[in-house]
């Protein structure tokens, strides 16, 4: 059964439509991200489901309950701030009990979750200090603790970790997929960073304009989008417009027609997507262009090679160092599989 | 430390010590001394042979005295009735304020100080007006039937408490929304989303936010209110008691320069204790808040 059922629901701020008809359902145990850029609408449907803001039109449904209209201080769920708001006049165990005093929980067993929610995030020898004597990422430890705490039926969790340093980002990363597993609830992220949602999540459901586009797992959204606006937004991709002809699509960027089947009427326009490392430098391959290098990006591990086509187009491969990468200017056929093209309407 | 550093350092000091430090030792040298018929009207600090004469009598008469002891009893009520009072209709509206749309605030806080803009004595003048039995009020409620002979408005304590409250609640209201604007609502959501009813989340979360703007506005009604002698005289009527009115009695009416320096000096005093508790409060409870930011 899922743990949080959103459905048909709608927010206007306004003339600012910033949900519109959104369902999303949520398992027990999932690690959601709702991702998309800032002002799509991510942390207005988070804020709905943690009761901070309330739908116009919907129902929101948490543990079998409708709560459309329950404010925050009833739901089972809770939420960490991206500030982490933690309350700067109480020290961090304060912090962490605060949420029980509202439950109906005798002091000792407050106690005892107190210490085992500081145990879990390794916060107990900073159980005295107060929130301006923590570094970020402490801080952001003690806010997820007072979420944990409270055991949540769901975590809402809006941006956690922008305000991180890289190093600290990835290490926080694992650590929240690890809590997850551990604790078995559902996490439901809010994230502008498509590789953030690709690290952590179970699912991503990619918002824009105040809709969800797709909601898949990242490995189904990377492989197969279902618009090509998912497919420029989720992922390293060629993109190019295209033709549906009797042969195949007539693709102008590339200056040819790629044989491959798509059972849409000839005449239509589609998007022709390309993942950069199903691309390379083999004329042999099914398909082939050529095209000389006009830039090449050193990543480290990978380099990707932009080639330009003789028509105008420009085609990104991602290549891993390992010393058969062009230099810039050389002549290139760059080849790939038919398999590889993926067509959009 | 450069000679400049150290000049911008004794200005504040060189001000305190000319505006302050100087006149309360002559308030303090007049206080030990004696009336006496003579320009200036008291006793000089040392006599003819050069022998210094200090004489605590002054002290002694408003500690013994019971309208003295009464006054500054009626003083301390009446200005700690009236500070309750402002922080009880100051705090909501400092709240209400720092809680309005961007746009409407600074309308709201200049409607809040738009008083001042007319002189005090007017007002008080404009509240005898409103207040006395031929007033305004009662005249409205009398052609209204609602009493049948005027209420007694004015020349009551409870006029004069009103009075300073009126005059004073800026004061209270200021210091309160400066500390109430920067309350991070967030804070308030996370309280919420914890389990805490808006009205726990009030207590538990604004109050102690806010604690030292409810110091800061405390003590800036509390000093003048001690001390007010125009609102009890005006408003207050005979038989309001307040030290401001003894003192202007004693210096003016009967021209004791010494009791009334006394009187003077007894209620710095009486105002640095609790000036000194709340400070350490608001201190504390600021460190406490805004370290973090």
């Amino acid at each position: 059964m899922s743990v949080i059922a959103v459905d048909g629901v709608s927010k206007r701020f306004g003339a600012a439509v910033a949900v519109e008809n959104v369902s999303l359902d949520i398992g027990d145990g999932e690690f959601v991200a709702l991702l998309g850029p800032s002002g799509c609408g991510k942390t207005t449907l988070l804020r709905m489901i943690a009761g901070l803001e309330q739908p116009d039109q919907g129902r929101v449904r948490i543990g079998g309950v409708d709560m459309t209209t329950a404010p925050p201080y009833l739901r089972p769920v809770n939420m960490m701030f991206q500030s982490y708001a933690l309350f700067p006049h109480m020290t961090v165990a304060e912090n962490v009990a605060f949420g029980l005093k509202h439950d109906r929980i005798d002091a000792d067993a407050q106690r005892a979750r107190v210490s085992e929610a500081l145990a879990l995030l390794e916060m107990t020898a900073y159980a005295d200090r107060k929130p301006h004597q923590l570094s970020g990422g402490q801080q952001q430890r003690v806010a997820l603790a007072r979420c944990l705490a409270k055991r949540p039926k769901a975590l809402l969790l809006d941006e956690p970790l922008a305000a991180l340093d890289k190093g600290l980002r990835e290490r926080t990363q694992l650590e929240l997929m690890a809590l997850r597993r551990r604790l078995g609830i559902a996490f439901i992220v809010v994230t502008h960073d498509q590789d953030e949602a690709m690290t952590m999540a179970t699912r991503v459901a990619i918002m824009d304009k105040g809709r969800i586009l797709q909601s898949a797992s990242p490995q189904d959204l990377y492989a197969a989008p279902a618009s090509r606006a998912v497919a420029a937004f989720f992922g390293d991709v060629n993109l190019w417009d295209g033709v549906v002809t009797a042969q195949g699509v007539d693709c102008a960027a590339l200056g040819l027609t790629l044989p491959v089947p798509c059972g849409l009427p000839a005449g239509t326009n589609v998007a022709v997507v390309l993942r950069p490392e199903q691309l390379d430098f083999n004329p042999d391959d099914e398909i082939a262009v050529g095209g000389h290098v006009e830039e090449v990006i050193y990543r480290g591990a990978v380099s990707t090679v932009l080639v330009r086509t003789p028509t105008g187009g420009l085609i990104r491969i991602v290549r891993p160092n390992l010393g058969t990468v062009p230099p810039v200017g050389e002549r290139v056929t760059v080849g790939w599989r038919r398999a590889a093209v993926l067509v959009l309407p | 430390m450069s000679w400049r550093r150290r000049l911008t350092l004794a200005l504040p000091y060189l001000w305190l010590a000319i505006f302050f430090v100087l006149p309360f030792a002559l308030v303090a040298k007049i206080s030990v001394a004696q009336v006496q018929v003579s320009v200036p009207p008291y006793t000089p600090l040392f006599d003819t042979q050069g022998h210094l004469q200090i004489d605590w009598a002054n002290y002694k008469l408003l500690f013994s005295d019971t309208i003295y002891v009464k006054a500054y009893l009626g003083s301390l009520r009446i200005a700690a009735l009236s500070t309750v009072i402002a922080l009880l209709i100051g705090y909501p509206l400092a709240y209400a304020v720092a809680r309005s749309p961007a746009r409407w605030r600074s309308i709201l806080l200049l409607l809040l100080v738009a008083p001042f803009f007319t002189s005090f004595l007017v007002r008080i003048y404009a509240w005898i007006g409103l207040l006395r039995p031929t007033g305004i009020i009662n005249a409205a409620f009398l052609s209204l039937g609602l009493i049948d002979e005027p209420l007694k408005l004015i020349n009551t304590e409870a006029a004069a408490i009103f009075g300073i409250v009126y005059a004073y609640l800026p004061f209270m209201v200021l210091p309160l929304y400066a500390r109430l604007d920067k309350l991070d609502v967030t804070l308030l959501e996370a309280a919420a989303d914890l389990g805490a009813t808006p009205w726990r989340a009030f207590w538990s979360i604004t109050v102690p936010w806010s604690l030292p703007g409810i110091a800061a506005g405390c003590l800036l009604v509390f000093i003048p209110a001690l001390g007010e002698f125009v609102i009890p005289e005006l408003l207050g009527g005979p038989d309001t008691l307040m030290i401001g009115k003894i003192m202007w009695a004693e210096f003016f009416s009967n021209r004791d320069w010494p009791l009334s320096a006394a009187a003077t000096v007894l209620l710095l005093g009486l105002l640095v204790v609790p000036i000194m508790a709340l400070q350490t409060i608001a201190a504390r409870a600021e460190g406490r808040a805004e370290a973090r930011a």
